[in-house]
């Protein structure tokens, strides 16, 4: 079992569009899937159209056993693909964490549990760095950083490679591709020219900026489902396709 | 591992649209309706359904694959096929024509049962457009005009109770519960569909029964079996038809002969007279049939070099045989032989004569003597025979013990069956060597006929020659191992339990 954390600090740089086209692909492929949404807006858990059960305070319990995880799972509409949807009480994580010993290995320890049922596990985070985000570096096996190729955004991934480096994670870890490349912006082919220079691990396949992407929300369904033969759909079967490969590669 | 609620499987009433599947759901959830699949499939099995009773399923798909699956609808093994398949033999070499072979190795598999399936697929959702149950409604279409339909729930993780519901709803159209549903419950939903011959006759004797009636009910009964091959004989579907056809009639050929005193002499006449007509014309098919059911056999026991000899005289008694089936075929057809066998029923169906002493004894008293004195007479000529005895007093010895054989098996139902079972494994093992021994005696003599032909090449008269041969050595070597067998079973331990078993006490009598 493997497990994917789609992550970035900063917010709105196609993590949940990421994180849904990926699990889709990935399940597709034949990988039985489970999609952790960490993040309680709840985004991909919308997309897949599944709800948390009403109860209050299951995040409490979240690092308790994965017995307790199980009881969360949901089946998607497709084939080979679970979701485990997003709870409001997820926001107090970083609380919980703090209550308990070993924290930055307590998410590893708890998804250890699910290897039987599942190949891959991708966990949809929050855009924070925090205890919950430094439990993510030490369970996932990738790291997968949407990158806009914009000042700001190489600006954040500089950051999270020291914190890597400070904190003594393999940045081997860390996995960056292009979101929402708008090819006509002299901008966007610097910054891609320049940090594809500076970070050699960066994949190949870029998501293109896409109306596609967006109406994800409209639709709630993989681009797939929608928008078959358009173009930001191909570029995140490309995506995955890359990842399966440094998956197999790296295993 | 996580509670998941189990699918369910529901055979319905009536055909359902999925308008009325709609119908019946709670107003918050929709029907979605999926892509249906659809195909033609035929249902293939020998006349003895013997794939189907070991727990397996051969399906003709689409005219050109044969599949065989487990009874989960595991596929065990396929092939595409072209032109006649009705033998493992005839299938590309492979898993499946091996798999067959054990199956089925010398019966044809032919169409029981063929079918139009229809799936379709149905998904429900909640007001989310969240698919939380599936559904996969089957419509069997036969061609016997008889349709069926069921219908299976799918549940999904997490939506337990959303499925319960759903179930509980399917309870409006009362539908009937299956434990499961695979291709075999889809195909033979009454299980009565898999109609297979009895394998060997059960007659519902009586101790008591007078000895004539008995008789003259086993006697039909057999007569019956022998004339559900002729079908099969006719359609020339496989060898097994006329060999069954000539074990039941050579049964109840011997059974009148071992039991003629039970009869008036006109009676037994006619009897006999009748039942030797009817196995003899079918002599000649079986001999050939035999012949060419052992070609593999023949050619291992030869060497390379003369197998274009041995390819012609096959090729021969292909076209012989073609002669011999027409033959037969046309007999069974014909009303001579409706005649023979109405007159034979009538009799049979006739009120006791009761005109000899023995008509009128108790079957079981009577049958038991008749084993007593069979195997004393098996006793007598065995112990008369030893490594130079002339073959003409095997040969004698093995018709003798075909008939002990007829006996034991015949009356089973009158005596202990698991001792009866023990003296028929031991009595097997002697008739196999018997067996084997007139087999090749007769092959020798049908191969010395068959070179006495006119227009043989010199390369089948050596392979004539060269088979004859080896067949000898073979036949000699069965030789030496009759006297051993014969010792066994005319063995001291052997004569007292047929003692004990089917010798009347004078005091008691076997009959209470």
């Amino acid at each position: 079992m493997k497990i994917l954390a789609c992550y970035s600090m900063k917010g709105g740089v196609g993590k949940t569009a990421s994180a849904v086209n990926i699990a889709y692909w990935a399940a597709k492929s034949g990988y039985r899937t489970l999609l952790l949404d960490l993040d309680p807006q709840g985004a991909s858990s919308f997309y897949f159209r599944v709800k948390s059960a009403p109860k209050k305070d299951w995040g409490g319990r979240f690092f308790k056993a994965y017995g307790e995880i199980l009881k969360q799972v949901k089946a998607s509409d497709f084939t080979n693909l679970d979701i485990i949807p997003a709870h409001l009480s997820f926001r107090n994580f970083d609380i919980f964490l703090g209550q308990i010993n070993k924290r930055k290995n307590r998410m590893q320890q708890v998804l250890k549990g699910l290897k039987k049922e599942y190949d891959l596990i991708i966990l949809d985070c929050p855009p924070t760095i925090s205890q919950l985000a430094e439990n993510i570096f030490a369970a996932a096996n990738m790291v997968l950083v949407p990158v806009i190729p914009t000042t700001l955004s190489e600006r954040t991934f500089d950051q999270l490679t020291s914190f890597f480096k400070n904190e003594d994670y393999s940045r081997r870890k860390l996995i960056p591709f292009f979101t929402m490349v708008d090819g006509r912006k002299q901008l966007h082919q610097q910054t891609a020219i320049s940090m594809r220079k500076r970070y050699k691990r960066f994949l190949r396949s870029a998501i293109p900026y896409s109306s596609d992407v967006e109406k994800m929300g409209k639709y709630r369904a993989p681009i797939d489902i929608f928008a078959r033969g358009k173009q930001a759909n191909k570029a995140y079967l490309a995506l995955w396709t890359e990842i399966e490969r440094v998956l197999k590669d790296s295993s | 591992m996580m509670e998941t609620a189990t699918q369910a499987c529901y055979r319905l009433h009536n055909k359902i649209s999925s308008q009325e599947l709609r119908a019946i759901l709670p107003k918050s959830y929709a029907l979605c309706v999926g892509t249906g699949k659809q195909k033609n499939l035929i249902l293939l099995d020998n006349f003895d359904w013997d794939i189907c009773q070991s727990g397996l399923l051969l399906i003709q798909e689409n005219k050109d694959e044969f599949q065989l699956l487990d009874g989960n609808d595991n596929l065990l093994a396929s092939c595409c096929v072209q032109g006649e398949s009705r033998f493992w033999w005839q299938l590309p070499t492979g898993n499946l024509a091996d798999k067959l072979e054990e199956l089925s190795p010398i019966r044809a598999f032919v169409p029981k049962y063929s079918c139009y399936l229809k799936t379709d697929h149905f998904a429900i959702t909640n007001t989310d457009e969240k698919i939380v149950v599936r559904m996969e409604l089957y419509s069997v279409i036969g061609s016997n005009n008889l349709n069926f339909y069921f219908i299976k729930t799918l549940p999904l993780r997490g939506y337990k109770k959303e499925y319960s519901q759903i179930r509980k709803c399917l309870a409006a159209i009362k539908p009937e519960e299956l434990p499961d549903l695979n291709l075999r419950s889809l195909l033979l939903p009454s299980r009565s569909e898999v109609n297979h011959p009895e394998k060997k006759a059960i007659f519902e004797l009586t101790a008591a029964e007078p000895a004539e009636a008995a008789i003259s009910r086993m006697a039909v009964k057999m007569i019956q079996l022998a004339r559900c091959q002729e079908q099969g004989v006719i359609d020339d579907i496989d060898t097994e038809f006329v060999h069954q056809y000539r074990v039941n009639i050579r049964k109840t050929r011997s059974l009148i002969s071992l039991f003629k005193k039970s009869f008036s002499l006109e009676r037994y006449q006619l009897f006999k007279t009748e039942l030797k007509s009817l196995g003899s014309q079918t002599n000649e098919l079986r001999d050939m049939d035999v012949f060419l059911l052992d070609q593999d056999y023949y050619c291992k026991m030869l060497p390379e070099t003369l197998w274009p000899g041995l390819d012609h005289i096959f090729r021969r008694i292909k076209r012989r045989r073609t002669t011999a089936f027409k033959r037969v075929a046309n007999y069974l057809a014909g009303t001579a032989y409706l005649e023979q066998i109405s007159c034979l029923s009538r009799t049979l169906h006739q009120p006791p004569e009761l005109a000899t002493k023995q008509s009128g004894m108790k079957i079981r008293q009577l049958a038991g003597e008749k084993i007593i004195s069979q195997y004393q007479l098996i006793h007598a000529d065995g112990i008369a025979i030893n490594a130079d005895t002339p073959d003409q007093a095997v040969h004698d010895l093995r018709i003798e013990c075909k008939k002990i054989r007829y006996l034991l098996e015949l009356f089973t139902e009158l005596f202990p069956a698991k001792e009866v079972r023990q003296l028929v494994k031991l009595l097997k093992v002697l008739q196999d060597n018997l067996g084997r021994f007139n087999d090749f005696s007769v092959q020798r003599e049908f191969l010395m006929h068959l070179g006495q032909g006119k227009n043989l090449s010199a390369d089948q008269l050596a392979s004539i020659n060269g088979l004859t041969a080896v067949l000898f050595n073979k036949q000699v070597n069965e030789r030496s191992l009759v006297v051993d067998n014969i010792t066994v079973f005319i063995d001291e331990s052997i004569s007292a339990q047929f003692k004990k078993l089917f010798e009347t006490d004078p005091k008691k009598g076997l009959d209470e």
